[in-house]
């Protein structure tokens, strides 16, 4: 028994050195990119881990302080229940909204002819690469009286008081998804113009030969399974995006918002990492958040499986 | 029948309706109505009118006087005038006090201004460069620090404006009058005083002919001579400082890589009346020379830009006034003439004095006219918001055209005038431009207004912005800004070189810079050489700020002290957290705010600088206030640099015309909020915004908790206070201001002060000023500052205490050159220093660039008039230092929270301020517990 594990164990080690060998130039190949990932990528997220363990205001060295900080975090920390409330708010909104519309818009401006098609794109992809684009939102919501939005109502006679939009904690949230919808359209949309694009039309022929009876089975049982890859390069975004949701919630609402109504987990997070100086404590948040979001890819992959089931 | 009770019910509706409108109008005829002023009736303009016919006179009459005048003191002089004749009148004055404030004189004749001018004569006072151009240790020019001269200097009375290009002409009757001076701006030594007769300017054809007949030829031969602009002598002012233009090769001097002071202008020789002077030296023989100018003028187009240029302290023929200069977006060589040909210049064998003096030129009548015309709107402007509000109701009538049929005849008049004035501007300069459409845009909405009297409420805020546009044409067409590069003097005959560089050097050095760009170390300002240790400092701010430090170091720490310093401008304090953290930070930072430098403390990475020797001497610049917020038990982590607090912003146009006085305590605010309300206007006081700073709200609140005798937190730091009566009754009261008395949340400060509609505002003393100054120049000399409004406390004393917040300099604790680190420290917060850096600053970035040094000896030496200096010294003696503790920050977070929770929700105010409370306390009982602080 002993003789026989032995054995295979040095055959797998000597199988795993004649591949490695066979394919030396894939490992030099892939070299650049591990080293810069494995720098960048992997050590970070090992130091956030050890740091959660410890009370670090980086100033001074870190002190070992075991789980507290996780206890203190989930059982204590009244303020991280509303930030992972309103994350959640956030995710469920905008991330199948914002996913769904830019597909559904994807799909529409497919039907259009290659030009027209390439200027729309452009219109719906804009705000995402404009960076900070969604600091005109500011001035729409602006909560001076001559602020757009409220010179506009005041002027209809709707109301005789300018409306504290980004300061009062009733509309911030309100606010801040609408305008996370708007720059939904971002790169999962151009992945869907992409796949759209690729999907064989001769797979639509010998569809409509097998009985596709209308536009909708069409969309489920030709279009999406050709696009897998992309449906799902595009929720891994959509979900990376809703829980990373910090920009536009500092640049809007402030930092922190009013009575935390715009408080996101990400808001949170740089609450402690920059203000009050505790990088052990925004490791740890950092550490859960990157939990929910890899849960949630998971969810989120085996549900997309089901498509053209 | 039942039509008729309908009929009943309609006409009762009616009657109603017809009954209210009356009563609301009744009731708007009790509001305060402005007076629209019209054009003022003693104007120079008026008054020169008047003696058209009047002779000249026919002999000087001078007086020596020798006094001295300080700021607020009268002199006065009997004179006996042989007869009745027009006069201009001279003075020979020194000046007596530093600093760049213009000295303000009153003219009174026998008791009486002559005209409303001559009550503000402005003077120059004279100004030269105190040191050659100097560079740092990579090569680059340093600014010039600018010294003021109290040398003689002779003026005639004058409209220091340039609305009126010639010296004031008075008309004095034979007899014994009085005259006398009043000095209303700085003080003035007047030496002498010459009435003298108009001198007229002979034209140059004839001008030519009389130097020709005294012995000034023609100059023949190869002759050239060239005067570098940079290379100036006496100047009017200290904005007049040579600077860098990187723009292009042919610059001279100019080096891809490094920053050369190479022309004067660059925004700066813009302010009619403004001088400066050239030295010409090495002139061969008595003649007469051609000039020529390396020129730009690209800031004003559609119009020209004039000089005068003086040739020996005299204009040598009529065309040397107001010579033009038309737009052009690169340098040009232009030659001093016109299409007929050169214009030549007398200079003498030797030394000559050729001075350039910036005037209005063709624009200063329209200048003046849209200034009459733009205060005319701007008082219809206000008349009409008495009655309709900012934010009219378009629906509802407002019975204009009944309540002040003479707003609605002065709107279709200034119509007319302004219509006027775009055709003038349009004959005078050849086409239309930019600054016409505007005039014509308003004309356009003024007819309309004027011709349909019930749409004037909807067309309220088109005319507010355009009159704001209106204001901006007025200040642009007064700047009138050149370049020079160079000037040239030669012989009629010799070749003027091109003033361009040609492709191939141009390319050439256009790629340099480019390829430099990618290797230059933009935020190290240099280190300087002769010096036994060194220190590295860094510091938050602006690039001009650390050149002028850096030169300051060069100039006055170093050669002393034998310490270097090694200065290098970061961004934000993240950086530095940062370099701390790697253990490659400075030894000293400066301009960080008070916030970071207690966490650094609280976390050990600041030295104390308590123990340090002599720090007792230097803790006597500061207020106590400022020193507390650096402090903790004792120890005292960093010296205070900027100190910036609330002070009382007020118009004294608009309050006069409301007949309120400047509000000294809460009680008056509260007597004059319902006034201002009825008038559409409101009174300013900052909360917490997200375009505002975080803290605006702490101050506001903090000053009238304070004023009351609250505090934050209790005396030793530990815990915090916002459940005891006074805070919560505080809050109470402040809430109330926004919620009961309707005062805006959310606003703009500038915006609405400049309009008019926030007359009365407490903001921020230097930043506010400083954007005042440089964003609503139309309101300049209409508004104070004074202290903030105060409240009684149990003796009868006003207690106006408000929150101070500092920038610091400190040691980091990992420095290894404490001893080096601490004596630039010293040297910088200093009073000479710090003066020093003030006013160079100043004359580098203008007024706007006022400093807000926390050295409360400093503030008098800065060019704050009197009165401001006084309020902002009373001010700054009476601030309050609100500790920064350790968890600090959700002080400001929480009350911020609570504020709005009351505004937006009316929550009760104790239940709120008992939650806020809670939450502070255990946040700094957690952030101590953590620090391990006792």
């Amino acid at each position: 028994m002993k003789m026989d594990k032995q054995l295979s164990f040095s055959d797998k080690m000597s199988d795993i050195k004649r591949r490695a060998k066979k394919n030396k130039i894939a490992y030099v190949l892939i070299a650049p990119f591990f080293t810069l990932f494995f720098l960048f990528t992997v050590i970070p997220v090992f130091m956030s881990l050890f740091y959660s363990l410890t009370y670090y205001n980086m100033l001074q060295d870190p002190s070992f302080v075991g789980v507290s900080n996780y206890t203190r975090l989930l059982f204590s920390d009244d303020t991280f229940l509303i930030a992972i409330k309103n994350t959640m708010v956030f995710a469920v909104i905008t991330g199948p909204l914002g996913y769904i519309m830019s597909f559904l818009i994807a799909w529409f401006i497919n039907e259009l002819s290659p030009k027209v098609r390439a200027v729309f794109v452009l219109m719906f992809y804009a705000p995402s690469i404009s960076g900070n684009a969604y600091l005109i939102w500011k001035l729409l919501f602006s909560s001076d009286s001559t602020g757009l939005i409220n010179g506009f109502l005041m002027n209809w006679g709707f109301t005789s008081t300018p409306i504290y939009w980004l300061q009062n904690s009733k509309y911030i949230l309100v606010i801040l998804i609408l305008v996370q919808l708007w720059m939904s359209l971002g790169t999962g949309f151009l992945a869907f113009v992409a796949g759209l694009q690729g999907v064989d039309p001769s797979m639509y022929e010998a569809g409509s030969i097998d009985g596709i009876r209308n536009r909708w089975q069409e969309l489920w049982y030709i279009t999406l399974p050709s696009m897998k890859p992309q449906l799902v390069f595009g929720a891994v975004l959509a979900v990376t995006n809703a829980f990373g949701v910090s920009d536009i919630s500092v640049h809007l609402a402030g930092f922190p918002s009013v009575r935390y109504a715009g408080h996101t987990i990400v808001t949170h997070l740089l609450d402690y990492g920059n203000i009050r100086f505790e990088m052990g404590y925004a490791s740890a948040i950092a550490t859960v958040l990157f939990l929910i979001t890899i849960i949630s890819n998971k969810v989120i992959n085996t549900l997309l499986k089901k498509v053209g089931e | 029948m039942f039509k008729r009770t309908i009929c009943v019910i309609l006409s009762v509706i009616l009657l109603i309706t017809a009954l209210s409108v009356a009563v609301s109008a009744a009731e708007d005829d009790n509001r305060l109505l402005i007076k629209v002023s019209g054009e003022q009736k003693d104007s120079y303009e008026v008054y020169r009118s008047q003696y058209e016919n009047t002779e000249n006179a026919k002999a000087e009459i001078s007086v020596k006087t020798d006094v001295k005048l300080q700021e607020g003191n009268a002199e006065e002089w009997s004179v006996n005038i042989p007869e009745t004749a027009l006069y201009r009148i001279k003075i020979t004055y020194k000046t007596i006090d530093n600093g760049n404030l213009e000295p303000r004189l009153e003219f009174r004749i026998d008791g009486k201004v002559p005209f409303s001018e001559a009550s503000n004569l402005g003077f120059s006072r004279l100004w030269k460069n105190e040191t050659e151009i100097k560079q740092d240790s990579l090569g680059n020019d340093l600014f010039q620090s600018q010294l003021q001269l109290h040398d003689e200097n002779t003026e005639y009375l004058h409209d220091s404006d340039g609305y009126y290009g010639d010296p004031y002409v008075f008309c004095l009757s034979e007899g014994s009058h009085n005259f006398s001076f009043e000095a209303m701006q700085c003080g003035l030594e007047i030496k002498e005083i010459v009435f003298c007769p108009i001198d007229e300017l002979l034209p140059y054809r004839k001008a030519i002919k009389k130097y020709e007949t005294d012995g000034f030829k023609k100059a023949d031969g190869e002759f050239s001579l060239k005067i570098q602009a940079e290379n100036m002598g006496l100047k009017s002012s200290a904005m007049l400082a040579a600077v860098a233009d990187k723009s292009s090769a042919s610059i001279e001097p100019s080096h891809f890589k490094n920053v050369k002071l190479n022309i004067l202008g660059g925004g700066r020789f813009s302010r009619s009346g403004q001088w400066v002077e050239y030295a010409i030296n090495d002139i061969p023989e008595d003649g007469l020379y051609r000039l020529v100018f390396k020129v730009k003028q690209n800031e004003c187009k559609g119009i020209n830009v004039a000089r005068t240029i003086y040739v020996n302290g005299e204009i040598p023929f009529a065309e040397a006034k107001n010579f033009n200069f038309t737009y052009s977006s690169k340098y040009k060589n232009i030659v001093f003439g016109d299409s007929n040909g050169a214009f030549l210049i007398p200079l003498k064998k030797g030394k000559n004095v050729l001075r350039l003096e910036a005037t209005l030129g063709d624009t200063a009548d329209i200048c003046r006219r849209i200034e009459v015309s733009l205060n005319n709107l701007n008082d219809a402007y206000h008349q009409l918001v008495t009655v309709t509000g900012t934010n009219p109701d378009i629906y509802r009538d407002y019975d204009i055209q009944k309540k002040m049929p003479e707003v609605v005849k002065l709107l279709g008049e200034e119509s007319k005038v302004l219509e006027n004035i775009a055709d003038d501007i349009e004959k005078l300069f050849g086409k239309s431009s930019s600054f016409t459409a505007i005039i014509r845009s308003l004309v356009i909405l003024l007819e309309r207004m004027y011709e349909d009297p019930y749409d004037i409420p909807s067309e309220v805020s088109a005319l507010s912005s355009n009159l704001s546009s209106l204001g901006s044409v007025a200040s642009d067409m007064k700047r009138s800004d050149i370049s020079l590069d160079y000037m040239l003097i030669t012989s009629e005959k010799t070749e003027i070189p091109s003033a361009k560089s040609g492709f191939f050097k141009g390319f050439a050095f256009g790629f340099s810079q480019f390829m430099y760009s990618f290797v230059a170390d933009y935020n190290s300002i240099g280190t300087a050489a002769g010096a036994d240790s060194s220190v590295s400092a860094w510091i938050i701010s602006g690039r001009d700020q650390t050149q002028v430090l850096r030169q300051l170091i060069d100039s006055d720490f170093t050669p002393e002290s034998r310490v270097g310093v090694e200065l290098r401008l970061v961004s934000d304090v993240t950086t530095l957290l940062q370099a701390t953290l790697a253990g490659v930070g400075p030894d000293v930072a400066i301009n960080i705010p008070q916030s970071t430098v207690m966490n650094f403390a609280y976390r050990g990475a600041v030295a104390d600088l308590s123990g340090f020797e002599g720090i007792d001497d230097i803790k006597s610049r500061f207020t106590k206030s400022s020193l507390d917020t650096l402090s903790y038990k004792g120890a005292l982590f960093g010296l205070p640099q900027t100190s910036s607090f609330p002070v009382l912003f007020y118009r004294a146009d608009i309050l006069n015309e409301l007949g309120i006085e400047v509000p000294r305590t809460w009680d008056d605010i509260y007597r004059v909020l319902p006034i201002l309300t009825q008038n559409n206007m409101s009174f300013g006081l900052q909360t917490s915004d997200i375009t505002n700073a975080s803290t605006a709200g702490v101050t506001s609140y903090g000053m009238l908790l304070y004023q009351r005798g609250g505090t934050f937190y209790s005396d030793d730091g530990k815990t915090s206070l916002f459940d005891s009566d006074i805070a919560i009754d505080t809050m109470r009261d402040w809430t109330e201001l926004y919620s009961s008395y309707g005062m805006p949340v959310s606003y703009n400060f500038a915006n609405r002060f400049a309009s008019g509609e926030m007359p009365l505002a407490v903001a921020d003393y230097s930043t506010s000023f400083n954007t005042l100054v440089a964003f609503a120049p139309q309101i300049e000399n209409l508004w104070g500052i004074t202290h903030v409004p105060g409240t009684y406390n149990e003796k009868g004393e006003i207690n106006y205490i408000a929150p101070v917040t500092v920038t610091a300099g400190i040691i980091l604790d990992g420095s290894k050159n404490k001893a080096d680190a601490m004596a630039f420290l010293n040297w910088w917060s200093s009073d000479k220093t710090q003066a020093r850096f003030g006013s160079f600053l100043e004359s580098l970035l203008g007024a706007a660039g006022r400093y807000a040094t926390s050295n409360i000896n400093v503030i008098e030496q800065l060019s704050w008039s009197k009165l401001q200096c006084e309020n902002i010294k009373l001010q700054m003696r009476s601030t309050v230092g609100i500790p920064e503790v350790a968890g600090g920050y959700f002080t400001w977070r929480y009350l911020d929270n609570a504020f709005r929770e009351i505004i937006d929700d009316g929550v009760d105010v104790r239940e709120v301020m008992y939650a806020c409370n809670k939450a502070i306390k255990e946040e700094m009982a957690y952030q101590r517990d953590a620090l391990s602080l006792e």
